[in-house]
């Protein structure tokens, strides 16, 4: 118990030290650095202005760094939070699992099923979820400090619910809060015909919107209103328009919702509800002036593959309605297991589909019981070993965190390596939200978002000593 | 009629059983306080009634493809010679003659086989299930004056070849009161009758507990309310015994304690609708080890097989039904690691735990064995032989599946001295089947009980 | 149109033979429409479709469903279909070959009735459909390939959607290939709801031959071909012969506590199975009676109209005490039906204890569908011809669910929906060893939980 004595005198110190500007140099530690380089067993990290500037074992703290002896402890990029329920007003959750009958009464025979039958759900695929997310909230930096670097939060809601929004979690204005209202687009098929009809229709308007855009531009037309995407087709519509990142929030002077190319108009001001019908008219259909669906427009840039999107679908019954329902519309997507039940179809038995799909996979880190069985499976470790890229939904509270690598332990002690279950939630889902140019390894020019553990992060006995996050350390909260 | 074994007999009994603990001993010598108390079945009934010692019936012989007596080699073209309800001969056509006045009822290629024998039954009264549930044991409770052979079940009972049933009370309480062992067809209920008390019920876990609040909520209660019933029921009993050896004064007669004297003086056993593991250990230590109880389990599902060496060792039988399988729901690190999920034969759990039917060869008291039951009409009354087929179907060897519905349940209610098998001297109970008695494609040509036609199947309309 | 038989006749047809004698048929009764399951081609006609793979199944006993078996016979099949069955069929070298000497092989079974297991209660359903339900595998470990779901229906005319599910294990697309194949009404029929009927019935009849009027003009526009009267489409199927019509009564499938029913209850008794089968007139369709419990006092008549039933031999509900033999349940309802030229197939025993028509953990075995085979020997029990009671479960069930065409019997064309047995189907000691459904092996005892541990 030494450290802890130590490390409560170094925290003081670190408290008082915060806003250091000089250098940070991170001494003697084993360096897990998530990307094919492997680990460096012994070695500096260097962090200056933010980002990593320099890594390995001959790396010398400049004069004038502040320098942390980790010995014998580890450092490894902050956890990416990918899909987040955290700090919205309702937070969603997990749909009821299917009562199982075997868990009937004694003697009385199997319960009656219950079938769930969530509402299907409607289109608002354009509608942000940045727009619902109050800055002020504990929460953000509670995760944080748990070593939660990257934060994406995410509507839910039957159908297309709309727009994730990808937050810095130190933000205190909601300018620097949210760096990214539109990271992804977010679909939760209902499983039932209504849901499946959804799709179907809201692809095929897509489809037709699509072509629309591929039309050359009419003459007598303003040029003001085409500028689609498809007329620069180099060019990354979603990426240039970011928010810069790297640099400390404050800088940036709130450029917060810079125009995209096909920026729909403000979701608020559809008149429409967000859970319920369709747009008035086909936009394709109506003339003269044919008004553009926002939300219409954002499943074209689906399928154009102009944005990112999630779909969650923890089973692979879901998939293969979802697969029903669209037939043979594809794009590249995410497929999010959030609620994985062996009842309904295994991930690991899925995998013709999620191939079918082109799909990687975020998935909620857990050993599931077969049916009918105290058996459990290790289902990351199969998709690894089919070479599904894996992701993991992390936990939405503090605590969950907290938790977290006790899931990983479980995870790596029957059967996953211990690098894919670190990656998996670091490296891989920053690479799933396109940001792993900025944040999810230990990459020199990379921002410092870094957790330092006092041994080995999947050590039971390990804890988390030091988060940083763009270099700056994030000081424990003093009552814990 | 009755006679008690032979002296030889039962020494040789207790000395297998004897064996049979010394050779198991783990438990009996883990826990010296435990001590089997065998005793020995009375010589005279004081309290249980017995039923007639015979039944007038014709003198008849029945001719058929195949004779199964159960407790014998199967017979090919046999006969078997009844009158006033009993047995008179059994063997091959060739051997037995059949005297003057007999008259011949030849049943073809059909099987004679054994009535079938359920312990576990509610169905005598009109009704269902049947509990007053006044108290949480109810030993002043009987079923005997409820027995009407009117029955609409008792006659389905005998077209499904049943024709012995242990009528007990429900399991709404510890102890619903008292059973009545009775044949399904009779002109009275006096002459259908073989023994009141038939035993006493018992009901743990499950079933009876309290939600209102009251005592026996959970086993620590149940146990409580029946230990304290048990243990007035004993120095009631020990009373009567003393007053009789000459120590003490003759005690006031008490209506509701006096069927518990019966129990304690092994004149019938107390039948005990238990399952699970937990509760059926929790049983066999109270009531058989701690009162010394001629103990037998009904209704035994669920996965209390698992104990079944430490229950035969005990000389506890079990007649298990209606479900048939306890569903394993495995565990263990992986799949393929062998222990996975699975429908268990109850029944082939508990013999191929040990529980032969070895232990013990006397009658009654202390014999171990496997049977099935209905538990009717929660499964109807007919289709206790569907029981067995499961059974069979889950891992039960067949030739003990024909025990479990005969000659096994005849001995641990402690009534093979007049059913449970074909052999001279015991009651006419004859029934004609189509084929594989287990097999339920085969149905029921003729029932005869007590040497009586108490059903004959009507091609056209047959009651089942 | 008296339907009324003398019932003393009724009663003199109705013994219990062993045999479909075909002399019955006689006087105005309609001839049974052709058996589904005549016998298998051994050469079949050449395969126009393409084949991507191929798989045969050798040297079993082959019960091809309609009560005839196969010694030693080869099935084979391409991808979904079997391609031949027979001896001597000459085998693709690319086959993978099941070997089933010593075995039996049967149709799949295919149940009438089964809740709980694959599908939802949504109105579609393929939309709701789980083809990773655990009790799928519960299901054809019992034999169990497909069952008819239904929704809707039971009202005063025919309506409902119905589906033929297949247990194609994990494979959602495979698992609709039938839909609405059945729709269903109740009896009894008051005197306005029948009149209604008639009434939709004469409706359906005039556009009928409005149609075939169109239809004989030689210079008729597609867009002048009639159009068919409102809420009368399930009707016209149904007179069409495209759907089956299933008739239940009320309560007359209960069985209450213990499968013991109270007399005499409002159920299928025998005015209406008569009612049943004036509807059956009515339409010039056979129907189906869904569970009929006085059905055996009128075998004829349930015949003469073209009808079949769905028997629950283990249903009991007591004569009347004056009318012990004409009234009441009979465990010999489907022997009798049979005799008489009826397809049946049967249900199990439902209310009260016992699990129903499912498959789960917590039911009582030999009452629920893990053991289908048991109410066919319930029939056989009654009488039913024991040579031919399988039947009752693939090719008669088949039927009754309007799905012959694809199901229910061992012939080139059919899907391949097999089951590999270790013994007798219908004996209580046999099971499964394997189940293919559209020609995929999607069951195997010895890796799945459930029997694997018990060797014979």
């Amino acid at each position: 118990m030494q450290t802890t004595t130590s490390f409560a005198v170094l925290l003081t110190a670190l408290a008082v030290t915060a806003q250091d500007q000089r250098p940070t140099a991170l001494v003697n530690a084993r360096i897990l650095t998530m990307t094919d380089g492997g680990s460096i067993e012994r070695g500096t990290v260097l962090i200056r202005d933010g980002k990593i500037e320099a890594l390995g074992p001959d790396v010398r703290p400049p004069l004038g760094a502040r320098v942390i002896d980790v010995a014998g402890g580890t450092v490894m990029p902050g956890y990416v939070h990918a899909w987040s329920g955290a700090g919205l007003s309702a937070a969603p959750r997990a749909p009821q699992e299917a009562p199982d009958p075997t868990r009937g009464r004694r003697g009385r025979g199997p319960r009656p099923e219950v079938t769930p039958q969530p509402s299907s759900g409607g289109n608002s695929a354009s509608k942000r979820v940045a727009d619902g997310v109050y800055e002020r909230q504990d929460v953000f930096a509670d995760l944080l400090r748990e070593g939660v670097t990257s934060l994406s939060v995410r509507p839910l809601a039957p159908g297309f619910p709309g727009l994730a929004a990808r937050l810095e979690p130190d933000g205190t204005t909601h300018g620097d809060l949210v760096v990214d209202p539109e990271s992804y687009v977010v679909v939760a098929p209902a499983t039932n015909t209504a849901g499946k009809k959804l799709l179907k229709d809201e692809f095929d308007k897509a489809k037709k919107a699509l072509e629309e855009r591929k039309k050359p531009p009419e003459p007598q037309k303003p040029a003001g209103t085409e500028g689609q995407p498809a007329a620069t087709p180099d060019a990354k519509p979603a990426e240039p328009q970011k928010p810069a990142e790297g640099g400390k929030p404050a800088e940036e002077p709130k450029p917060q919702e810079p125009p995209k190319p096909q920026e729909p108009p403000k979701p608020q001001e559809q008149p429409k509800p967000a859970t319920d019908a369709k747009p008035a008219a086909a936009p394709a259909q109506a003339q003269p002036a044919p008004k553009k669906d926002p939300n219409v427009e954002v499943l074209a840039d689906v399928l154009d593959g102009k944005r990112k999107t999630f779909v969650r679908m923890s089973t692979v019954m879901e998939m293969q309605h979802w697969l029903d329902a669209v037939g043979e519309t594809r794009f590249p997507m995410v497929v999010v297991a959030d609620a994985p039940d062996s009842r309904r179809g295994r991930l690991d038995e899925g995998i013709a589909e999620l191939k079918k799909l082109g799909a990687t996979v975020l998935l909620a880190p857990r050993l599931l019981d077969l049916p009918f069985s105290r058996t459990l499976v290790n289902v990351p470790q199969r998709l690894h070993e089919a070479g599904i890229a894996l992701g993991f939904v992390l936990p939405d509270d503090p605590a969950g965190i907290r938790d977290l690598r006790f899931r990983l332990m479980e995870l790596v002690r029957s059967g996953l390596p211990a690098d894919a279950a670190l990656r998996a939630v670091t490296a891989v889902p920053a690479k799933l939200l396109g940001i792993d140019d900025k944040t999810g390894s230990i990459v020199a020019g990379l921002r410092a978002d870094l957790l330092v553990f006092d041994g080995d992060p999947l050590d039971p006995s390990a804890s988390l000593r030091h988060v940083f996050l763009r270099g700056r350390e994030i000081t424990k909260d003093p009552t814990r | 009629m009755r006679s008690s074994p032979k002296q030889t007999f039962r020494r040789l009994g207790r000395v297998a059983t004897a064996a049979a603990l010394a050779l198991a001993g783990a438990h009996a010598q883990q826990k010296p306080s435990m001590t089997i108390w065998y005793g020995d079945r009375p010589k005279d009934y004081e309290v249980a009634k017995l039923g007639p010692t015979s039944v007038p019936s014709p003198a008849y012989a029945f001719k058929s493809k195949r004779v199964l007596p159960v407790t014998a080699p199967p017979i090919e073209d046999g006969v078997v010679l009844t009158r006033n309800g009993k047995i008179l001969a059994i063997g091959r056509a060739a051997d037995v003659a059949i005297p003057e006045g007999f008259t011949v009822v030849d049943l073809g290629d059909r099987w004679c086989v054994p009535g079938f024998v359920d312990l576990h039954c509610h169905i005598a009264s009109e009704g269902f299930d049947i509990n007053d549930t006044v108290h949480q044991t109810n030993p002043e409770m009987r079923t005997l004056d409820l027995v009407t052979m009117e029955h609409e079940q008792l006659k389905l009972a005998l077209a499904g070849g049943v024709t012995t049933v242990n009528y007990i009370p429900g399991s709404g309480s510890n102890m619903g009161g008292f059973g009545t062992l009775t044949k399904t067809w009779g002109r009275t209920p006096e002459e259908a009758l073989v023994r009141f008390p038939g035993c006493l019920k018992i009901a743990q876990a499950g079933n009876p507990e309290r939600s209102s609040g009251d005592l026996g909520l959970t086993p620590m209660g149940m146990n409580e309310g029946l230990r304290a019933t048990l243990t007035r029921g004993r120095d009631y009993h020990l009373a009567w015994e003393a007053w009789k050896a000459g120590k003490g004064d003759k005690p006031q007669f008490e209506a509701g304690l006096e069927y518990l004297r019966g129990l304690f003086r092994h004149e019938y056993p107390v039948c005990v609708h238990t399952q699970i593991y937990q509760v059926v250990l929790q049983t066999v230590r109270e009531l058989r080890h701690e009162m010394g109880l001629w103990t037998v389990i009904v209704h035994g599902t669920f996965d209390a097989y698992r104990l079944s060496e430490f229950v035969a060792d005990s000389g506890v039988p079990i007649a298990g039904g209606p479900r048939q399988y306890h569903f394993d729901r495995g565990g263990g690190a992986g799949a393929g690691s062998g222990a996975e999920s699975a429908f268990r034969g109850v029944l082939a759990g508990w013999y191929g735990g040990g529980m032969h039917g070895w232990r013990s060869t006397q009658r009654g008291l202390g014999r171990d064995g496997i049977g099935v039951n209905t538990d009717s009409p929660v499964v109807p009354q007919q289709e206790l032989s569907v029981q067995a087929a499961m059974a069979v179907r889950l891992g039960l060897a067949d030739d003990v599946g024909i025990l479990a519905l005969t000659i096994n349940p005849a001995r641990f209610i402690g009534a093979d001295d007049r059913v449970g098998s074909l052999e001279v001297g015991k009651d006419a109970d004859l029934v004609f089947w189509s084929g594989d008695p287990i097999d339920p494609r085969s149905h029921v040509e003729l029932t005869v009980v007590n040497g009586n036609h108490a059903y004959r199947r009507d091609p056209r309309h047959p009651r089942y | 149109m008296n339907l009324a038989l003398p019932i003393g006749v009724a009663l003199a047809v109705a013994t219990i033979t062993a045999d479909l004698s075909a002399q019955r048929f006689q006087g105005r009764r309609r001839p049974p429409r052709e058996e589904g399951g005549a016998a298998p081609v051994a050469d079949a006609p050449k395969a126009e479709r393409k084949v991507s793979s191929w798989t045969a199944i050798t040297g079993g006993d082959v019960h091809i469903g309609d009560g005839n078996v196969l010694r030693g016979a080869t099935i084979l099949i391409g991808d979904d279909r079997i391609e031949k069955v027979g001896h001597d069929i000459e085998i693709p070298e690319k086959a993978t070959r099941i070997d089933a000497a010593g075995k039996v092989v049967a149709p799949g079974f295919c149940v009438v009735r089964m809740q709980g297991v694959a599908a939802g209660g949504g109105s579609e359903v393929r939309d709701d459909l789980n083809p990773f339900d655990p009790s799928i595998k519960m299901a054809l470990a019992a034999g169990i390939t497909s069952f008819l779901w239904q929704s809707g229906g039971g009202s005063n005319t025919p309506a409902g959607k119905s589906a033929i599910v297949k247990l194609a294990w994990g494979d959602l697309p495979s698992m609709v290939k039938e839909e609405n194949t059945v729709v269903s009404m109740r009896v009894p029929l008051d005197a306005s709801s029948m009149a209604n009927l008639r009434k939709l019935v004469r409706q359906a009849r005039d556009h009928l031959d409005k149609v075939r009027e169109f239809e004989g003009k030689a210079d008729a526009k597609p867009e002048d071909r009639p159009k068919p009267p409102q809420g009368v489409d399930d009707l016209l199927a149904v007179m069409q012969g495209r759907k089956k019509l299933w008739i239940s009564a009320g309560s007359g499938g209960g069985g209450g506590f213990g499968g013991m029913m109270a007399r005499p209850s409002g159920g299928f008794a025998q005015k209406e199975v008569r009612q049943a089968l004036e509807v059956a007139e009515l339409v010039g369709q056979g129907v189906v009676l869904d569970v009929p419990v006085e059905a055996w006092v009128v075998p004829d008549e349930v015949a003469a109209t073209g009808s079949m039933a769905i028997v629950m031999p283990r249903l009991v509900v007591s004569s009347d005490p004056g009318r012990p033999d004409d009234t009441g349940s009979n465990i010999a309802q489907a022997a009798i039906l049979d005799a008489a030229g009826v397809p049946i197939s049967v249900t199990v025993p439902t209310g009260g204890y016992g699990g129903g028509a499912t498959v789960g953990t917590g039911g009582i075995l030999g009452r629920d569908l893990h053991t289908p085979f048991v109410d066919a020997a319930f029939a056989v029990r009654g009488g039913y011809p024991s040579r031919k009671a399988l039947r009752i479960l693939t090719l008669d069930a088949a039927r009754i669910s309007g799905a012959e065409r694809r199901v229910g019997s061992i012939e080139a064309g059919k899907d391949a929906d097999i089951l590999i047995l270790d013994g007798d189907p219908l004996n209580y000691k046999t099971f499964v060893q394997s189940a293919l459904v559209n020609g995929k092996v999607v069951y195997r005892k010895d890796e799945e939980p459930f029997y694997r541990h018990i060797q014979r």
